[in-house]
């Protein structure tokens, strides 16, 4: 198995865990470990999954962990139980800023954050297919708290373009951000369909 | 059997049009947009986008946007077009293998054909997808101005995009074939003022029963409304900076969103005598986002843009005298290109022609209506237009110390058959190079070069002293043929010119290929 497979197989991975399947996400990476009993991603996802039956994970786990990691380890777990996933991953992102950049288990987290994340927005946001519209007045966009970012995405809505179509126009912001942006607009009454 | 199309392929935007029991239709797109914006970009995570979209992310994508792809067509990498273009153009333009000028897009090397055909493509996509039809052909039309080179750039574009070329056609004739059609049997005298995005072109015509004549043409390739739209940017970032202390030049994000309220309100004050330019979250500072709102009005804009529409009317006067014409010789004028719609273009027209502008056509759609009108007449048994057209630029050689000698002036009808005689430059020379040039600078290198051959066999003789005569024999499809004979001894060569930079068949048949999968590409999305 090529290095490229193994790489498919931990997106996929990623992609079922994105959608709930976790059983299945794992089956997947432990597929990888298999292949290749080293492989630090696939074994830090199986851990930050949730599964404590992986021996391999379980001592990485023990190795790896220091007190504070720890404590804050345990507050995104609580965060991803109470299924608070956007804390969890603004949480990640302060963490990362903290330099914890570094920690693999803190990076795993993300990755799994942000598919739960993306499943959420595809469900909720017609899979980004649909023709956003502007639902308040534009003299009324300045009450909100919004950034030029969204000013920048607002000002892309055109009455045809479906909300993957903007994106793909967007080259300036990363596209897991502008479905985040979308989502956030959306939530706020901003925009609708 | 399929359709015929007609395609105004312009430098800013495009245009598709039919005709419907023999009356064009502009054909507009599934978003309902009559004009295809004349843009091509690869994105980040490499999927092309081309036209409304493509222009879109044009400022936040500057490297891997291509537009004015026009104005670099079918030239050399080392011509003093190419060189100035660049300095305009964001995007990187580089040499290509048969020094033509490429473009860099998304980390790839593209000929400009390529880019012309994506264009192309996405006209084809708009008709077929309207006339749920194939298209059988299509008219293009090119600015009167464009020499050989760029002529056949254009047919390899559309090659590439799949599209077969019934015929290329000059922008201001088609202009008059769609004022034609609405007009009566009568003999007139039509000046063509258009001013696009990019470009400026006018051109003096002579209709006839069923004959349509250039007389003239004269133009600017650097003025259209885009520079419009520059200066009331510049405007608006000054007054931005006066109020916030803030260059907005360096945000990629705001000026993308600045340059489309500027057209906007630039359209609205063509009917209104003020806009209202409302940006919310335009930029930011560590105090927080700023929010920008002004009113435009229509006095300012022409204060800004006056000395730009004064040109065109010297060009206008430049036009006329070409054509050994008065003003008041002139019985219709007619508006093409989009900024025409702009009150002060129609005054200072109206102010030199002394007559109101036609208002019977639409400025934007007309040159694709007339190119939609031809193809039509080209595939019926009914007698059709006999088109005219003239050279735009002289024909010529390279003679002693590199100058340009003109063969057939600027402004002469083609088809058209023209000798002159020259000699050797030194004693006993036997054989002299051809070098066929064609522009209306003084010096050969100024110009475009078209092609080269040698006459050899000449006869032995001290200089000045051999009878060399070239021939030049352009057809009504602008094709040339130069003959070069040792009158004396009767030794002759003759060839038919093909672009120096064109692309080769293979070259050709590959990116057709690319082009089949782009187009698969795009029905996907």
């Amino acid at each position: 198995m090529s290095p490229e497979d193994i790489e498919k197989l931990l997106e996929d991975g990623l992609t079922l865990y994105g959608y709930g399947k976790t059983d299945d996400a794992i089956i997947l990476w432990r597929k990888v470990l298999e292949i290749d009993p080293d492989n630090q991603k696939a074994i830090d996802y199986i851990q930050s999954a949730g599964y404590t039956g992986e021996q391999k994970a379980a001592e990485v786990h023990r190795v790896t962990t220091k007190d504070a990691e720890f404590i804050n380890i345990n507050y995104i777990r609580d965060l991803l139980k109470s299924r608070r996933f956007e804390l969890a991953y603004e949480f990640l992102e302060h963490l990362v800023e903290k330099d914890y950049s570094s920690n693999r288990q803190i990076m795993a987290y993300i990755s799994l954050v942000k598919a739960q994340l993306i499943k959420i927005y595809n469900e909720e946001l017609y899979n980004f297919k649909k023709v956003p519209k502007l639902n308040i007045k534009e003299q009324d966009i300045v009450k909100y708290n919004l950034d030029k970012s969204d000013g920048y995405i607002i000002s892309m809505i055109d009455g045809y373009s479906s909300m993957e179509e903007i994106m793909q126009t967007i080259s300036t912001v990363d596209r897991f951000e502008l479905m985040k942006r979308f989502y956030k607009l959306t939530k706020l009454g901003i925009t609708g369909f | 059997m399929g359709k015929t199309i007609g395609i105004d392929l312009g430098t800013t935007n495009s245009c598709v049009a039919t005709t419907i029991g023999g009356k064009p239709f502009v054909i507009p797109s599934s978003t309902g947009n009559r004009l295809i914006p004349s843009y091509f970009a690869i994105t980040q995570d490499e999927k092309t986008l081309i036209g409304v979209r493509a222009k879109r992310q044009s400022i936040t994508n500057p490297k891997n946007t291509i537009f004015a792809a026009k104005r670099i067509i079918g030239r050399r990498y080392d011509s003093r077009e190419v060189k100035i273009a660049k300095d305009k153009l964001p995007y990187e333009v580089v040499a290509g293998p048969h020094g033509d000028a490429r473009v860099k897009c998304g980390g790839k090397i593209m000929s400009i054909p390529e880019v012309s055909a994506a264009i192309l493509l996405e006209a084809k996509k708009v008709a077929e997808g309207f006339l749920e039809n194939s298209i059988e052909g299509a008219c293009i039309t090119v600015p009167a101005y464009f020499n050989e080179n760029q002529r056949q750039a254009t047919i390899d574009a559309a090659e590439i995009a799949g599209l077969k070329v019934l015929r290329i056609i000059n922008e201001p004739t088609a202009s008059a074939l769609a004022y034609g059609q609405k007009r009566g049997k009568k003999n007139e005298l039509i000046a063509i003022y258009d001013l696009g995005g990019g470009t400026f072109d006018i051109s003096i015509l002579e209709l006839g029963e069923g004959v349509y004549e250039v007389l003239s043409t004269a133009g600017n390739t650097y003025l259209g409304g885009e520079d419009i739209d520059n200066r009331i940017i510049n405007s608006v970032l000054e007054d931005f900076k006066k109020t916030h202390n803030i260059n907005l030049k360096d945000d990629v994000m705001a000026m993308q969103r600045l340059k489309d309220a500027v057209e906007r309100a630039k359209i609205e004050l063509s009917t209104q005598t003020e806009a209202t330019i409302s940006l919310p979250f335009l930029t930011e500072t560590s105090h927080g986002a700023i929010h920008y709102n002004t009113v435009i009005t229509r006095n300012k804009v022409e204060d800004l843009m006056i000395d730009l529409i004064d040109q065109t009317i010297q060009t206008c006067k430049n036009a006329l005298e070409g054509a050994g014409l008065k003003k008041d010789d002139i019985d219709e004028v007619i508006l093409v290109g989009g900024q025409t719609r702009a009150p002060l273009v129609i005054k200072k027209v109206v102010e030199f022609f002394g007559k109101q502008p036609n208002r019977g056509i639409n400025p934007d759609e007309v040159v694709a209506e007339g190119a939609a009108i031809h193809a039509y007449n080209i595939g019926s048994p009914l007698p059709s237009n006999i088109l005219v057209d003239i050279t735009a630029l002289s024909l010529g050689i390279q003679t002693k110390g590199g100058a340009f000698t003109e063969i057939i002036p600027q402004n002469t009808p083609v088809p058209i058959t023209k000798t002159r005689k020259f000699t050797t430059t030194y004693d006993n020379q036997d054989a002299v190079r051809i070098s066929v040039y064609q522009g209306n600078e003084k010096m050969a290198n100024d110009n475009e070069l078209l092609g080269e051959f040698v006459l050899g066999g000449i006869r032995l003789a001290k200089k000045g002293e051999p009878n060399i005569e070239v021939g030049f024999d352009m057809n009504s499809e602008g094709i040339l043929k130069v003959t070069a004979k040792d009158a004396d001894l009767g030794t002759e060569q003759t060839v038919t010119l093909e672009a120096k930079s064109r692309l080769s068949e293979e070259e050709i048949r590959e990116m057709k290929d690319k082009m089949s999968s782009l187009e698969v590409e795009l029905k996907e999305q």
